[in-house]
C-alpha cells in the first residue's frame, strides 16, 4: 500500500487520475469507492508535499554544492548500500546452511556469521579512522558515511565473488 | 676429516638442490600440485605482508604527526584510532580467510585457499592504505 502511494506521489497529475481509478477497480469494496477516492486524493495531496522525491530534486547528488548536501548525499549512498547488503544477506546465509547440511555441523553458517561480525567491527573502526581527517569539523560525518558506503559496497562484492578475486 | 670434506659438498648439494630447483621451477601461474599451490600462496602472502609492513610504518608516522599537530597532542587520538582500525582489519582478514578455506576444510587444499585469501585481502589493504596516505 505504501509503495502505491509513493508511486502516485511521483506520478504527474494526469497519471494520478488513471492510477486512482485503476486502484478503485481493484478495490474489494466498490460501494465505498467514493469515500476511498476522497481519502486517497487527500493522502496523495499530502504526499506530494512531503514525499522525499521533492527533497531529492533539490538535493543534487551528482554535483552537491555545500557541506550539508555532500553529507546528505553520502548518507544516502550508505543507506542504499546497507539496504542492498540486507537484501542479499539471506541468500548467503541460506547458502551457508545448505553447505552445512552434508556434515550436520554449523561450520559454514558460523564462519559466515563470524566473518560478517568481524567485517562490521572493521567497517566501524576503519571509518572512524578515515573520518579523523576532518575530526570535529562539519565534514566528519560526510567522510564517515562515504567510508561506510564504500566498505559496504566492497563487502557486497566480496560476498558475491569470494574473498580471493 | 678428509672423508667429511669430500662428502660435505655432496650432502649439501643433495639437501639443497631439490629446494633450489623447485623454487626456480615453481610456476605460480599454474601450480601443478597442492605442495606448489601452498608454496605459491605463501610467497604471495609474504610479498603482500612485506608491502603492508612498509606502508604501515608510514601510516603510523602520519598518525603520530597528526597527533602532534592536533589540539590535544597528549590524547593520541589519531594513533589510537589508526591502531584500532588496523587491529579490526587483522581480525576481519582472519575471519574472512578462515571462511574462504572451509570448502577444503581439514584437507591439504585448505592451506592454499587461506593463503591466497590472506594475500589478496592484504594486497587490498596495502592499496587502500596507500590511497589514504597524503601525497
Amino acid at each position: 500500500m505504501v509503495e502505491w502511494y509513493y508511486e502516485m506521489a511521483r506520478a504527474s497529475s494526469k497519471q494520478l487520475e488513471s492510477l486512482v481509478s485503476e486502484k478503485m477497480r481493484q478495490s474489494k469494496y466498490p460501494e465505498r469507492a467514493g469515500e476511498r477516492m476522497r481519502a486517497s486524493a487527500a493522502l496523495v495531496a499530502i504526499l506530494l508535499f512531503v514525499t522525499p522525491a521533492n527533497a531529492d530534486e533539490a538535493l543534487n547528488c551528482k554535483d552537491p554544492q555545500d557541506q550539508n548536501s555532500m553529507t546528505q548525499c553520502a548518507a544516502l549512498d550508505f543507506e542504499k548500500a546497507d539496504k542492498a547488503l540486507n537484501q542479499i544477506w539471506p541468500k548467503f546465509k541460506a547458502d551457508a546452511e545448505a553447505s552445512d547440511k552434508d556434515t550436520g555441523k554449523t561450520e559454514y553458517a558460523d564462519a559466515l556469521l563470524a566473518s560478517q561480525r568481524a567485517w562490521l567491527a572493521f567497517r566501524d573502526a576503519e571509518c572512524a579512522w578515515q573520518a579523523m581527517e576532518m575530526h570535529g569539523g562539519s565534514g566528519e560525518p560526510m567522510l564517515l558515511y562515504g567510508c561506510q558506503a564504500r566498505l559496504t559496497q566492497h563487502r557486497i562484492k566480496q560476498l558475491q565473488t569470494g574473498a580471493s578475486e | 676429516m678428509k672423508a667429511l670434506l669430500t662428502f660435505l659438498p655432496a650432502v649439501v648439494l643433495v639437501t639443497l638442490s631439490p629446494v633450489a630447483r623447485s623454487a626456480e621451477n615453481l610456476d605460480c601461474n599454474n601450480p601443478p600440485d597442492t605442495a606448489s599451490e601452498n608454496q605459491c600462496a605463501d610467497l604471495a602472502f609474504a610479498k603482500a605482508d612485506k608491502e603492508l609492513n612498509e606502508v604501515w610504518s608510514k601510516v603510523k608516522d602520519w598518525a603520530a604527526q597528526n597527533d602532534k599537530d592536533s589540539d590535544k597532542p597528549g590524547a593520541h587520538e589519531y594513533a589510537n584510532t589508526t591502531m584500532a582500525a588496523q587491529r579490526a582489519w587483522l581480525a576481519y582478514r582472519d575471519a574472512v580467510c578462515r571462511e574462504a578455506g572451509l570448502p577444503m576444510h581439514g584437507g591439504s587444499g585448505e592451506g592454499p585457499l587461506i593463503g591466497n585469501c590472506r594475500a589478496y585481502i592484504t594486497e587490498e589493504r596495502v592499496k587502500s592504505l596507500k590511497g589514504l596516505l597524503p601525497e
